[in-house]
């Protein structure tokens, strides 16, 4: 008989076991609970960025109730982790870029930001989190410009009279998430206007991943089948079958920003809906279906019978998603 | 004509392939075949970017090229193949029999990649 989540040995197999378990007390209000399975889930499986993604969308939820500036710093670590892991988190990039909005580190804000629009330039999200930022920054001309010609380095340096720094976009964006931390060690003053989004998930979302999640196993015997992924619409795993030990945060996170690079293609070059993405790799073939709401991600061997497959998404598409 | 040039003309005289457009990495066009523009200067931007999500996902995971890409939509089929220093890119409709295209696009990538203009 299983434990209860949280408890010593709670008897969980698997990383998504944590994440649902700290989904359903996230929703039914058991913040310290959800939050105390994220810790064990994360101790488990410490190379799994969604589960510190959740527990950061768990303190920024928590935050909301309670005020606190140390509830959304350690959100913010847990994002840092989660860049670390995985630095192609959308999420995790937004929803970091979207603390730094709200503790008034607009520079930093916007540095995550062009991140996220290096790869996606048509996110809607991301453009209006830049707009934001932007306003918060003064432009060139209005800052007042040094008496001195000193060199360049060592002016980057020097902390602007407002306060604010000067950011340079690091290669790697958790340097920039790490150093903001650092920087907000100290005071961490707080936009109390602006709001954090966060995806809680309502009961019809849930209602719907979990049609999508059932009729999964009709993709059971399916031949040179590697794994399958449901991604929600933030870009999280929500249901995982994983036969051949793929990785569970790059290749949810590959599918989910392949498939909005193309749906961005796609539209703006007037070619119609999209349907599906087949990217073939040298670990496998992947095949992005668009399923309403949420992007199934099916990975199968290079050789399998690409026809069979589209039947069974044909199939798995009109149980599922009607 | 340049070779390049020779090879989208034979690539596009398969009857199931539209058009084809040879871009660098950064999305500037090289050559194009039987693409208007300002579409063809659209598929070179949009498909350069979708290389780059492609590219750099596939870093993290240990690897470093793709075979192809395939965007599917309601009107039809953009094809990307990866050449290297350089990305082909090809429009079909959608009824088309998809092994007769990577027959095609295979043999194309071919001849281009022979080609000395490619390397930029």
């Amino acid at each position: 008989m299983k434990k209860a989540p949280g408890s010593e040995g709670d008897g969980f197999g698997t990383a998504e076991e944590y994440l649902n378990a700290a989904k359903s007390m996230r929703n039914m209000g058991e913040f310290d609970l959800a939050l105390n399975v994220c810790d064990k889930g994360a101790a488990k499986f410490p190379a799994n960025g969604n589960i510190q993604i959740l527990k950061a969308q768990i303190l920024i939820t928590k935050y909301k109730k309670v005020p606190k500036p140390e509830v959304l710093k350690s959100a913010l670590t847990c994002l840092e982790i989660a860049i670390k892991i995985n630095p192609r988190s959308y999420l995790a990039k937004i929803l970091a870029s979207q603390i730094f909005l709200k503790g008034k580190a607009y520079k930093r804000a916007k540095a995550i930001l062009l991140d996220v629009l290096k790869t996606m330039p048509e996110d809607e999200k991301a453009k209006a989190l830049l707009a934001e930022a932007e306003k918060h920054i003064p432009k060139p001309a209005e800052v007042e410009k040094p008496k001195a010609a000193a060199a360049p380095a060592a002016q980057a340096k020097a902390a602007p009279s407002d306060g604010s720094e000067v950011i340079v976009v690091a290669d790697n964006i958790s340097d920039t998430v790490s150093e903001g931390l650092k920087k907000a060690e100290g005071q961490f003053e707080v936009d109390d206007k602006l709001v954090i989004e966060t995806s809680e998930d309502s009961a019809d979302e849930v209602a719907r991943m979990e049609v999508f999640a059932d009729k999964l196993t009709m993709f059971g015997r399916l031949e040179g089948l590697q794994g399958i992924f449901i991604i929600d619409s933030s870009g999280q795993p929500y249901k995982v079958i994983n036969k051949k030990g793929l990785d569970e945060d790059r290749i949810p996170s590959l599918a989910f920003n392949l498939f909005k690079a193309s749906v961005a293609g796609t539209s703006r070059t007037n070619f119609g809906s999209f349907q599906r993405g087949i990217l073939v790799a040298p670990f496998g073939t992947i095949i992005i279906v668009n399923v309403f709401y949420a992007t199934l991600a099916l990975v199968v061997n290079n050789d399998a019978n690409l026809q069979t497959v589209e039947a069974r998404i044909q199939r798995y598409l009109e149980e599922a998603a009607g | 004509m340049s070779n390049l040039k020779t090879s989208l003309r034979m690539l596009c005289n398969n009857q199931d392939i539209l058009g084809a457009i040879i871009i660098t990495k950064d999305g500037m066009l090289i050559e194009v075949y039987a693409v208007e523009n300002p579409l063809a200067e659209m598929l070179g931007a949009l498909m350069s970017n979708v290389a780059l999500v492609i590219k750099n996902s596939l870093q993290d995971l240990g690897h470093h090229e793709f075979s192809r890409y395939v965007i599917q939509s309601n009107k039809g089929r953009i094809y990307l193949v990866d050449l290297g220093k350089s990305l082909l890119i090809a429009l079909t409709d959608l009824n088309v029999e998809p092994g007769k295209v990577n027959m095609a696009l295979f043999q194309a990538a071919n001849e281009i990649k022979k080609s000395g203009r490619i390397e930029l």
